[in-house]
């Protein structure tokens, strides 16, 4: 898990690409977890990963390009550089442009299979899509603690307080 | 003129681009033989250096060019020598 958290520089979208995933999963799923009626089927599960995954990329790609280019222009106030916007002219535009997209799609996919695999193990017990969304909440709490020398069970604790407090949020709001 | 050897006052921001970045810019440029990068100072959000070129007949605006174009910024030429033999700074004594 350590390992995972270091490699290639992705730890950002990573994280925030699953973290989005599982807990827009339990908000969007978890009265339909709960409906003894209605349980959840795979197609679902692929709509709401589906959707999940694609309002993340928008949002992710919109906030880590103003990031990535405000950067710049606070590198050309530092370079006294004169004419704005000279450095996104550069390479350095260009890679900007690069990771950002890099990221978004990392971010996107970890986004899909944060969501998928909670519902997909909701489909054969319900509640086990919760016991499975939980649980990789708290590996990926105890993930991050190690790769930034936190706690990492005051890390697994809250990631797995904010999944219950979207659990029931989703559950009184019964989305789907 | 046969440029053989410049100095140049650069700077770049902290995360971007990294030296091996700039050496690579710089190493593609006609005329260099050789070159040396040393920082010289870092600040909290910039890296001062100084680049010394050294070769033959080298191509003082493609060098610039490619140097800004990795997102570095030129300063100045602390010191140039040129001409068909390399002249030594001599330090003036009174």
């Amino acid at each position: 898990m350590h390992g995972i958290f270091h490699r290639g520089g992705q730890i950002f979208p990573l994280v925030i690409g699953v973290t989005d995933g599982i807990l827009t999963a339990l908000t969007l799923a978890a009265g339909r977890i709960f409906e003894q009626s209605q349980p959840l089927t795979t197609g679902l599960a692929f709509r709401i990963s589906g959707a999940a995954s694609l309002s993340g990329v928008f949002v992710f790609f919109t906030a880590e390009y103003i990031r990535l280019r405000g950067e710049l222009v606070r590198s050309e106030r530092q370079l006294n550089l004169t004419a704005a916007g000279r450095l996104a002219t550069t390479r350095l535009g260009r890679a900007v442009l690069i990771e950002t997209t890099t990221s978004a799609v990392v971010s996107s996919t970890c986004n899909f299979l944060g969501a998928l695999i909670p519902l997909i193990a909701g489909t054969i017990v319900s509640w086990l899509a919760i016991v499975v969304a939980l649980l990789f909440l708290a590996l990926l709490g105890v993930g991050a603690g190690r790769a930034i020398h936190g706690s990492p069970f005051v890390w697994a604790l809250a990631l797995v307080v904010a999944g219950g407090i979207l659990t029931l949020a989703g559950i009184k709001f019964r989305i789907v | 003129m046969n440029i053989r050897r410049l100095v140049l006052d650069v700077d770049k921001a902290i995360s971007r681009p990294t030296i091996l970045e700039i050496g690579d810019a710089i190493e593609n440029v006609s005329g260099v033989a050789g070159f040396n990068i040393t920082v010289t100072e870092i600040d909290i959000e910039t890296v001062g250096m100084d680049i010394t070129i050294e070769g033959e007949q080298v191509d003082y605006e493609a060098l610039v060019k490619a140097i800004e174009h990795t997102g570095a910024v030129v300063h100045s030429i602390d010191q140039l020598v040129a001409g068909t033999r390399v002249v030594e700074r001599v330090k003036r004594e009174r």
